[in-house]
């Protein structure tokens, strides 16, 4: 009878398991796997490879690598024992003390200031960020409970300051903030992809889980025509102009004369991008967002108007005073006081004299400066199409006072920026044709395949002939006895160019501030390299003879050397500059 | 089988040898032709006993299982491996990377021209160009400052 009782009990109690375990797996169970699930599972993006940025010979300028943001789960440091574990570094304590004690030595931080981040509840708070893959691994074999690290990128410049100010930087999130960063950010940044996959304890992937996924599409390189060696001259000679001469700043421009390539844009006092330190204000650069009145180098223009409407040649006469009245009563005199001159064409422009241009200019209408001038790319984009830069500002002969419409025929009352100005000496220098300045050469995508970048198109400003005769009479600039810029001669080659001292707008707003300069190409017999100087403020002297052709010879001298131009051997052959 | 075996001796101490004798002291046919007819009976308890098969099964079934369990473990294991291995992988491309951001920054033009003033060098100031259509040298050489 007692035997039947003890059945039934166990038969009963047998049946109570059956019916939880029925319940457990039958019933709750998918929904308990699904919730179990749910907590493995993980998401992940996977950040796209910025592209690099190159210059014309492939060397890097800008590269992106792998840096780990390392994060603690404080919750689970505090559990971490050193002691129990074999492989965990020799520290007193337990928890977030000996793991601060441990992992300070390494990331080179005072202990306490780690203990402070490892201790609390959170279970996500980043320590240390921009962690090199080395000392990550480093601190991945300490093996410390609640310790992970997600990778990122960091933005690197190899090259240090040498074209920086081109270049520009990224923000936070690495996308591009300035310069060419920002300008080609669309190219440069890939497509990020995602990654969901099931994970255990310790963050490893767990295999037989599925995996499912986008794969990231990284951002295509971009090649420049910058050439980092001539880019490297540039900035040097320029910071080297800044302490000799006292001025705020030095802006060079190297460019092919014939296919508008900038091969260097400079500015001195440029920054090193790799220095998180450096405020955002500091780094811009006056090579692109600077406007300034062109000065003596706008004559330029003024006679290749003279010369393309058959107004006046090369060897045409005038009697030159100190200073000219012009036909609205507007007075304009020389920099240097002196007495009556018998100029040529010529002479007037290798003496750079201002009442001279005028009392050539005065041929010509306000409209056809006006013309002109537009034609040789002022008041338009450059089409470097970098950010922060201006146009410049070249007013219709209607919105033009008394003495700005003659003001323009010497280079005042309108403002451009380095590379126009630049533009205009390629523009002789090239047989008239204005080529399309451009600053990319192409990209390379991820699947490796390089694509050449339409540069834009050339335009036809001025003919061969008014070009040629135009760049003898510039040639009497450097290598006539008279000529103001000397001292821009490159030994061995025939130079072309003008020097140029413009009085521009100061901090006040009046014209307190000067710009000293000399722009040119050479050789001028066969032209390669245009190259523009500019200085602002120069305290030694106010000339660009002075200040700026010196700048130009060295940095000339050293791009046709390292382009391996070799002079003609022929000497230059200047019109008369007196009659 | 034991009352088919009690039963088989009952009718075997039936079937007396004495009395038959008796009966056939007039020959020895009588006594087989009176007697029950006798059948040729299998031997008893020899059954053929299932456990081999049984054994058999089970092993077959057992050997599977093992089977699929080494095949599972080889999985995992070589999850783990081809993990390992995207992680050696990784961690090589990013010493790659390293390596090759040393070279380039020791390649900068500001580098160069540290390292090269440090030797003692100096730059060159100009250089001389060998025209081969008439063999004319252009260009002017000077000896380096310094």
């Amino acid at each position: 009878m007692r035997q039947r009782w003890i059945a039934i009990v166990v038969l009963v109690a047998l049946l109570g398991f059956a019916a939880k375990l029925v319940e457990v797996q039958l019933v709750d169970g998918p929904g308990l796997a699904e919730n179990a699930r749910m907590e493995r599972e993980t998401t992940t993006t996977v950040p796209a490879q910025r592209g690099d940025i190159l210059d014309t010979n492939g060397v890097v300028l800008a590269t992106s690598e792998v840096r780990y943001t390392v994060w603690v789960d404080q919750t689970l440091v505090a559990t971490w024992d050193p002691a129990k574990d074999p492989d965990a570094p020799v520290v007193d304590g337990t928890g977030a003390l000996a793991a601060a004690r441990a992992m300070a030595p390494v990331l080179d931080v005072p202990a306490a200031e780690l203990g402070a981040a490892l201790n609390g509840t959170k279970r996500y708070k980043v320590v240390a960020r921009d962690v090199l893959p080395a000392t990550w691994r480093v601190l991945q074999g300490m093996g410390i409970t609640g310790l992970g690290a997600d990778p990122t990128q960091q933005r690197v410049y190899p090259s240090g300051t040498t074209a920086a100010n081109l270049l520009g930087y990224v923000n936070s999130e690495q996308q591009g903030a300035g310069g060419l960063e920002r300008q080609l950010d669309a190219t440069l940044s890939g497509t990020p992809g995602s990654e969901t996959y099931e994970r255990g304890r310790g963050g490893q992937k767990i295999p037989d889980a599925g995996q499912t996924g986008t794969a990231a599409v990284p951002g295509s390189d971009v090649t420049t025509t910058v050439d980092q060696d001539i880019q490297y001259k540039a900035q040097t000679e320029a910071d080297a102009a800044v302490s000799k001469t006292g001025a705020s700043w030095v802006v060079v421009v190297v460019e092919d004369s014939r296919t508008g390539a900038v091969l260097a844009l400079a500015d001195s006092g440029t920054k090193d991008p790799n220095d998180p330190s450096v405020p955002a204000d500091q780094r811009g650069s006056q090579a692109v967002q600077w406007t300034f009145e062109p000065g003596s180098t706008g004559k330029v223009i003024t006679m290749a108007n003279l010369l393309e409407h058959g107004v006046a040649k090369p060897t045409s006469k005038y009697t030159v005073g100190y200073t000219y009245a012009a036909d609205n009563g507007e007075v304009f005199h020389d920099s240097h006081e002196h007495g009556t001159e018998k100029l040529t064409l010529a002479g007037i422009l290798a003496e750079s004299s201002n009442s001279g241009t005028v009392q050539a200019g005065s041929a010509l209408s306000s409209q056809a400066q006006y013309d002109m001038m537009r034609k040789f790319g002022l008041g338009q984009a450059t089409g470097l199409g970098l950010p922060g830069e201006s146009s410049g500002l070249v007013r219709e002969p209607a919105a033009m006072d008394g003495r700005s419409r003659y003001a323009v025929l010497f280079g005042q009352a309108l403002t451009v920026n380095a590379v126009q100005v630049a533009d205009v000496f390629s523009t002789v220098a090239n047989g008239g044709v204005r080529p399309p300045a451009h600053l990319v050469q192409g990209t390379t995508g991820p699947d490796g395949v390089y694509h050449a970048q339409d540069p834009g198109r050339s335009t036809r400003v001025v003919s061969q002939k008014t070009a040629s005769q135009l760049t003898r009479m510039l040639e009497s600039v450097v290598d006539g006895e008279d000529g103001t810029g000397a001292k821009a001669a490159v030994p061995g080659y025939r130079v072309a160019g003008k020097t140029g001292t413009a009085e521009a707008a100061g901090a006040n707003g009046s014209l307190s501030s000067i710009v000293a300069s000399f722009v040119g190409f050479a050789p001028a017999d066969d032209p390669r390299l245009t190259v523009g100087v500019f200085v602002k403020d120069p305290k030694s002297s106010i000339f660009g003879g002075e200040t700026a052709a010196p700048v130009f010879s060295k940095v000339m001298g050293f791009s046709l050397d390292d382009l391996g131009v070799a002079p003609s051997g022929t000497k230059a052959d200047p019109y008369k500059t007196t009659w | 089988m034991s009352t088919t075996d009690g039963a088989t001796a009952r009718v075997l101490r039936q079937f007396d040898p004495a009395g038959g004798q008796e009966r056939s002291a007039a020959g020895a046919s009588p006594a087989v032709a009176n007697g029950p007819r006798l059948r040729v009976v299998r031997a008893p308890g020899a059954d053929r006993s299932r456990a081999p098969f049984a054994l058999l099964c089970g092993a077959v079934v057992l050997g599977a299982l093992v089977l699929a369990l080494l095949l599972n473990v080889q999985m995992a294991h070589g999850s783990f491996v081809s993990q390992q291995l995207e992680v050696d992988l990784a961690r090589t491309a990013q010493d790659t990377q390293k390596l090759q951001s040393q070279v380039d920054a020791a390649s900068s033009p500001a580098q160069l021209a540290r390292s090269a003033r440090e030797l003692g060098m100096q730059p060159r100031s100009s250089q001389a160009f060998l025209r081969l259509a008439d063999g004319k040298v252009l260009g002017a050489t000077k000896p380096a400052d310094g």
